[in-house]
């Protein structure tokens, strides 16, 4: 049951990221890889905010979620505005460029070892369901449910998410209809970025804030999104747990080496069996 | 009253450039068909208009504001554009492709149901259909969610991009029907076509495109003979045959 909890958890990482993706990617069709190094410089934020500041938790929060808005609202002027709408997916090798800018960053300011943030610094673990589980943990799971629910809620049924949606699809087309879509893939960088970064006083907690997080969250990210199904917040959940859930487990009964792989021999199989992910939709090619 | 006004418009694609100062102007409560055949560059004056493509030279006004923004402000301006084949957001609901029609008018309480509800009353078919993917609909169900979708956005000026295309011949009937329909209601359509008679039995003003230029361009009924369009539409004599 302990394992349990812990995969939850770090799989509620992986789904909090992957989320931001999906939001970017509803909006403008752009694969972000830079998404989960949006979390990584929200560690530090919340380590300075709890170190140097002197914020209380929801403070660190606000701050948090507006770096990340601010540094996912530059990536989309640096890294994308030129791009969009010329085709041919050079996004994915500028906001890889920006991830490796932004891991860089953090290295040159905070050195190569992870520091710890304060939040949840001494809180105790106590007993649910026959597990142990620190109060951080069951907010990080409930955190991500709730995000993932509230955005896919918002892209389906809000006539601003409708027009991400459709801007993905068919840019030019939606054009027409009037959707102002650089404001729009401006705002989905910033409100992705927003999420993921506010989310980091929890996340930094348990993993410590350190230049490498990027790196150790963005390929799991991209399997959650893989398995999840590209564009579906419900599938961004159910791959982030089931990631965690794997990862957590195989270290357990087959050994810290197989972690990394049986998360690849999962995403092997669902490939194999729904090429689109569990909750993707399959594009049919038109003529 | 001019809806629709074009001067010396040069446009296309970085280098390459289609069109080589093209002059029309279409009127409120008229259909001006814009003839041409493949190529002849239609589609690039069309885009050029509604800002997808830059003007590269001369200027293009829309109930007398020179337009200079981008799509977005001109669609906002009262523009309306039904691109060629079919092109609805297909992965989206009939419902949710009206709403997206809609999406300018997103602050207005009630406007996008009401309209939605006058789309049902226009094209009743769609009501049936309203929950199915776009993408599931047949062509000409298609083609009157296309034109559906960008009335909801209650456009003064109203192009069409070869309506026609790819539709079974009945179907083709009742597109044009709803097009004489609109210009009774009083808006400026612009019609651009491969499918002469059709256009003509419509139009009030013709004006035909030949490899980026304008080569003929007048009212229907000054039109007389057919084969002067013949000749200019086709770029050589028409042998008439018997």
């Amino acid at each position: 049951m302990i394992l349990l909890w812990a995969g939850l958890a770090i799989g509620a990482v992986y789904a909090l990221v992957a989320v931001g993706c999906n939001i970017v990617f509803i909006a403008s069709g752009v694969f972000n890889f830079a998404q989960a190094y949006v979390l990584m410089i929200g560690s530090f934020t919340a380590l300075i905010s709890g170190a140097q500041l002197g914020l209380p938790l929801w403070a660190a929060i606000i701050f948090c979620a507006v770096v990340g808005a601010l540094v996912g609202a530059v990536e989309e002027v640096v890294a994308i505005r030129r791009l969009s709408g010329k085709g041919a997916d050079n996004e994915l090798v500028t906001t890889l460029g920006f991830s490796v800018i932004l891991s860089g960053i953090a290295f040159v300011i905070w050195g190569p070892n992870p520091l710890s943030v304060s939040y949840f610094a001494g809180q105790t673990a106590f007993d649910f369901l026959g597990g142990r589980i620190e109060f951080s943990d069951v907010l990080l799971i409930l955190v991500s449910i709730l995000v993932a629910g509230a955005t896919g809620l918002f892209a389906r049924k809000s006539i601003i998410g409708l027009a991400g949606l459709a801007t993905a699809e068919d840019r030019a087309a939606a054009m027409l209809r009037g959707v102002n879509v650089k404001a729009l893939s401006l705002g989905a960088f910033a409100l992705g970025g927003a999420l993921v970064a506010a989310g980091a006083p929890l996340v930094a907690s348990k993993t410590l804030a350190s230049y490498s997080l990027g790196d150790s969250i963005a390929v799991k990210v991209f399997v959650v999104l893989a398995i999840g199904g590209i564009g579906s917040q419900r599938g961004a959940l159910v791959g982030g747990f089931a990631v965690g859930l794997v990862e957590v487990f195989s270290a357990r009964y087959l050994g810290g080496d197989w972690a990394g792989i049986s998360v690849f021999i999962l995403l092997v199989i669902v490939l194999l069996v729904r090429p689109s992910g569990l909750f993707g939709q399959i594009k049919k090619r038109v003529v | 009253m001019i809806g629709l006004d074009v001067r010396d418009l040069v446009t296309g694609y970085g280098e390459m450039k289609i069109v080589r100062g093209v002059n029309f102007t279409c009127r409120v409560g008229e259909i001006t068909a814009l003839l041409g055949r493949n190529g002849a560059g239609k589609t690039t004056t069309l885009s050029a208009i509604a800002g997808l493509l830059p003007t590269l030279g001369g200027s293009i006004s829309i109930l007398g504001a020179e337009q200079t923004d981008g799509a977005s402000q001109r669609i906002h301006g009262g523009l309306g554009l039904v691109q060629e084949g079919k092109r609805v957001f297909r992965s989206r609901s009939v419902e949710e492709n009206l709403r997206l029609g809609g999406f300018i008018h997103r602050r207005r309480r009630g406007f996008i149901s009401d309209g939605i509800e006058k789309a049902y009353e226009r094209f009743p078919v769609l009501k049936t259909k309203r929950s199915d993917a776009a993408g599931m609909l047949s062509g000409g169900q298609q083609q009157m969610l296309a034109i559906a979708q960008a009335l909801m956005a209650e456009p003064k000026v109203l192009m069409l991009d070869e309506p026609s295309a790819g539709l079974a011949p009945s179907v083709v009937d009742e597109v044009f029907g709803e097009i004489n329909a609109l210009k009774k209601e009083g808006l400026c359509v612009l019609l651009v076509e491969q499918l002469i008679d059709n256009s003509l039995a419509v139009a009030d003003h013709v004006a035909v495109l030949d490899r980026g230029r304008i080569t003929l361009d007048c009212p229907v009924n000054e039109l007389g003979d057919w084969d002067v369009l013949r000749e200019s539409y086709l770029g050589a004599p028409v042998i008439v045959e018997g």
